[in-house]
């Protein structure tokens, strides 16, 4: 019997007292064979389906049947004679290949006369290495490679009397091209972001990290779409119990479809029930190439514009491309503005809830007078006024967000405007109250990740609740619990607090913009290879 | 196993370990007791933490010796299963009470002083639902939030001293040292029931800090920091009052602390400064519970440690809330218990310790004679 493997996502798990945890470990004491406490998921055996034949027909048969051609009319098969002599058979997919790829470097080049004269051995081999005109090209017999290799877009060239086939890259699909990154704006710095091709992605990715230990593993990454993957990092400086964690865990995604990256940090993440993302999630080359020469790995999926870096710290998640463009003090103040916008994000609607609430006596004469005069005539409770207002924000933002270009913009703009000053007007809300619920909201679009964006907004709503229950205690026992769990929480082995909880830095900044020339070493934490010798 | 265990730092774990004895040390000990006859209490606050450091280091050099990993281990080795598992028990018992008494204090500290018309069950569920859910997740979480949160409690404590300075006047610390070195002796004594438990947790989870040599030196650190500190408030507070004011105070602290009146903006900043001081000690109940889990867990075979946690939790808070609701044991018991309860704490360890060390040595002697 299959023992079944534990999902960090179910709310079960909290109470299951019979299971132990997965957990992986990447602290200086745990150096040495990496703990995979549970064993990697078996794939499923499938059959494996028989080679290429030797007979063009056959093959032919094959696939119009297997790619369903009778209603399919994707596929394109060609016949054509290689040499005037041999029969040879051209298989791709409509719109993946390029046509004059297949037209300038395959059929012309194997349709001139005489080109298959002195033809010894297997003629596959021959024509790869003597007629087509590709520089990637492989002969295989293995059908499955066959297939995915044409529906990636390659060319197939089966040759009468030859069970191996010819697959050539003339993929010449559409796709967009290299343009500036979107979510992750910098004044300072490259502009350019990734696109949905991993071959692009990862092109980008070389142009800045030029050295010959920098690797990319491919390898599907367990969607019945069967779409690639990409596993890129220093071989020489990664620790390879961190690559090893990677590999397993993306070794056991499954999934129906995988379209983005998001969805395998979902399946590979140890604690799904986490608001807080444990993956790096950006659209910056720049920025992926400066984790992977720290250190990190990331994972690059095919159709998906972000690379996913791990592991992430609170800290990595909190640090922008540009923060290491500026000069120190400046880039220092930045981030230090950053951790007060957010701190003020999740922390200024519950204070000022237990403080108006529960005690009335830190607050001057004159601060007291002016909540109670903005809130004369409204007719809500303080409470719910707040949550109101933090409500109407997250509806504002989520529209903005999903309405195209300058619609979005002017949603934000006149939408905030328009709703704060007639909800004032009709005494739904009162001036401070709108005043702290904007200042939240600003201070969370200073958290640079999306994703850390809308944890904090969970975050502020469960401290509100616990300030307007319980004042300042239901404050500060918020804070103590949150402040445990995010100290407990990992990112592939590596505590969520480090730097700075542990502290793992020798002479560091820890959380702060530090020396550039500090950054010739590998982060700490991660305990890597080029560390270690 | 689910231990919840992991491994920390000698930051972290000395972090957990100073507020722990620290919110004990500065806010469980009774004020009527401690000023009774003088105002000796930075004194014997010192005293104290030297005595629970000598225990201490007796108990990890017999550790060391027995080759015992946890205190567990020692009263295995010591004195036997049964009797190390009654020993274990009771010394779950004293973390729960510990934790208990913490907690307690705090509720009635918020209760009196910052919301007198709340019932003192409401201010615990908070309470304990903060100490709770730190033991629940485990050490790794507790020591690194230790870490981050011992920042706001040293200085809530540091500036309620700093703001009060005004008040202090050093005359009022007479007579000196308090009215008799025996019964400063006395006090120091009984003060190692504030100190000695933190370090007793430490030595529970040493296999959490790196081991015991890392969870020993980890130990004397954190007891040297809390036990000056402790001191140090002590020697504010009899600066600020006499000890016959002070022994009718509930909360000697929160009394300094609104001392300092500030204008405008910050006025009432004693209640942000008591604030402070119940993070570090929600920390400090969450770390008993966890301590008192985990050897209770050891002791007797369990592979979880969580229902413990809430069980324990639930009897802490069931202690805590006695006082509020005018249960609490016999007088003489307490008083037995203020008096002696040092005793009883240590005289098991020692036993154990002398017992453990005693067959390390037959075994050695049996080991020379054979070869």
């Amino acid at each position: 019997m299959q023992t079944k493997e534990r999902k960090g996502g179910s709310i079960w798990g909290i109470l299951r007292f019979d299971e132990a945890d997965e957990e992986f470990e990447l602290l200086e004491s745990e150096r040495g064979r990496p703990k995979a406490y549970t064993r990697p998921e078996k794939p499923a055996p499938r059959e494996k389906p028989a080679p290429a034949s030797r007979f063009l027909f056959e093959n032919e048969r094959r696939l119009r049947q297997e790619f369903r051609c009778n209603v399919n009319s994707d596929i394109l098969l060609r016949r054509f004679r290689l040499g005037q002599s041999v029969d040879a058979l051209a298989v791709c997919m409509n719109g993946m290949a390029s046509g004059g790829m297949i037209n300038d470097f395959i059929l012309r080049q194997g349709m001139r006369p005489g080109c298959m004269d002195g033809a010894a051995g297997s003629p596959a081999r021959f024509a790869m290495d003597n007629i087509f005109a590709q520089q990637e090209s492989e002969c295989t017999a293995d059908w499955q490679t066959i297939k995915m290799a044409i529906l990636d877009g390659k060319t197939a060239v089966f040759i009468e009397g030859d069970e191996l086939a010819v697959l050539m890259d003339t993929r010449g699909y559409e796709k967009r091209g290299v343009e500036n990154a979107q979510n992750e704006k910098v004044v300072k710095g490259p502009q350019e972001g990734f696109n949905e091709s991993l071959r692009t992605n990862i092109t980008l990715l070389r142009r800045i990290i030029k050295t010959d230990d920098f690797v990319c593993e491919f390898q599907h990454a367990g969607g019945k779409n069967n779409v690639q993957l990409a596993i890129a990092y220093r071989q020489d400086v990664v620790n390879p119990n961190l690559l090893k964690e990677v590999k397993r865990r993306l070794h056991n995604v499954r999934a129906r479809m995988l379209t983005s990256d998001g969805a395998i940090e979902r399946m590979t993440e140890r604690y799904g029930l986490s608001p807080l993302p444990q993956v790096l999630s950006t659209e910056r080359p720049d920025r992926t190439a400066a984790h992977i020469m720290q250190g990190h790995v990331a994972v690059l999926l095919e159709g998906s514009p972000t690379a996913s870096v791990m592991p992430a710290t609170l800290f990595t998640l909190m640090a922008t491309s540009e923060d290491s463009y500026m000069r120190r003090p400046p880039g220092a103040i930045l981030r230090m503005v950053r951790y007060i916008g957010a701190g003020m994000s999740i922390l200024l609607p519950g204070y000022f809830m237990a403080v108006a609430m529960h005690h009335q006596g830190m607050l001057s004469t004159e601060t007291i007078v002016t909540i109670i005069q903005s809130r004369e005539m409204v007719f809500l409770p303080l409470g719910l006024e707040m949550l109101f207002l933090l409500w109407v924000f997250q509806l504002l933002r989520e529209a903005g967000v999903r309405v195209p270009g300058s619609v979005g913009q002017s949603i934000g703009i006149i939408g905030g405007l328009v709703l704060g000053q007639a909800a004032v007007s009709a005494n739904m809300v009162s001036t401070v109250v709108l005043i702290i619920a904007a200042l939240a909201g600003l201070g969370n679009f200073t958290i640079p990740d999306y994703s850390t964006q809308i944890a904090a907004s969970y975050f502020r709503i469960f401290l509100l609740l616990l300030g307007w229950a319980g004042g300042l205690l239901g404050l500060s026992a918020g804070i103590v619990v949150l402040t445990v769990w995010m100290a407990r929480l990992k990112s592939y082995g590596v505590p969520f607090l480090a730097p700075v909880a542990p502290k793992t830095f020798k002479g560091g900044s820890g959380g702060m913009r530090g020396r550039i020339n500090r950054r010739q070493r590998p982060v700490d934490y991660i305990n890597t290879w080029e560390e270690g010798q | 196993m689910k231990l919840n265990q992991g491994k920390i730092g000698r930051q972290e774990i000395v972090c957990a370990v100073a507020i722990t004895a620290c919110a004990s040390g500065i806010f469980t000990p009774g004020s009527q007791t401690l000023y009774a006859n003088g105002n000796p209490a930075y004194i014997s606050m010192l005293l104290s933490a030297g005595l629970a450091l000598c225990v201490f280091g007796l108990l990890v050099r017999a550790m060391r010796r027995t080759g015992a990993h946890t205190l567990w281990e020692l009263l295995r080795f010591g004195l036997g299963s049964v009797a190390g598992r009654i020993a274990a028990t009771f010394y779950t018992l004293l973390f729960i009470l510990s934790a208990a008494s913490l907690l307690s204090r705090f509720t009635l500290l918020l209760g009196q002083f910052v919301f007198p018309l709340t019932p003192g069950w409401n201010i615990l569920i908070y309470l304990l639902a903060a100490a709770c859910v730190p033991a629940w997740l485990g050490l790794e979480g507790l020591g690194r939030a230790a870490r981050l949160l011992g920042w706001p409690m040293l200085f809530s404590l540091t500036l309620a001293l700093i703001l009060a300075a005004g008040n202090y006047e050093p005359y009022r610390l007479a007579p000196f040292p308090g009215d008799s070195m025996p019964g400063l002796a006395g006090f120091g004594a009984r003060g190692t029931l504030f100190f000695l438990p933190a370090l007793l947790g430490l030595l529970v989870v040493a296999k959490g800090a790196h081991g015991l040599s890392n969870a020993g030196k980890a130990g004397y650190i954190a007891n040297a920091v809390s036990g000056v500190l402790a001191a140090v408030c002590r020697l504010c507070l009899g600066m600020s009052y006499s000890y016959k004011d002070l022994a009718q105070m509930h909360s000697p602290m929160y009394r300094l602390a609104t001392g300092f009146k500030a204008e405008g903006y910050f006025s009432r900043l004693d209640v942000l400064l008591v604030f402070g001081w119940a993070m570090g000690g929600m920390l400090a109940a969450a770390f008993y519970i966890y301590a008192a889990s985990y050897l209770y867990t050891n002791a007797f075979g369990q592979e979880d440690i969580r229902p413990s946690v809430a069980v324990f939790s639930g009897v802490a808070g069931a202690a805590a809330l006695a006082p509020h609701l005018q249960f609490a044991p016999p007088e003489a018991v307490m008083a037995f218990l203020s008096a002696y309860g040092y005793i009883l704490m240590v005289a098991p360890l020692l036993m154990a310790a002398m017992i453990a060390r005693a067959h390390v040595k037959r075994r050695r002697r049996a080991r020379g004679g054979a070869v």
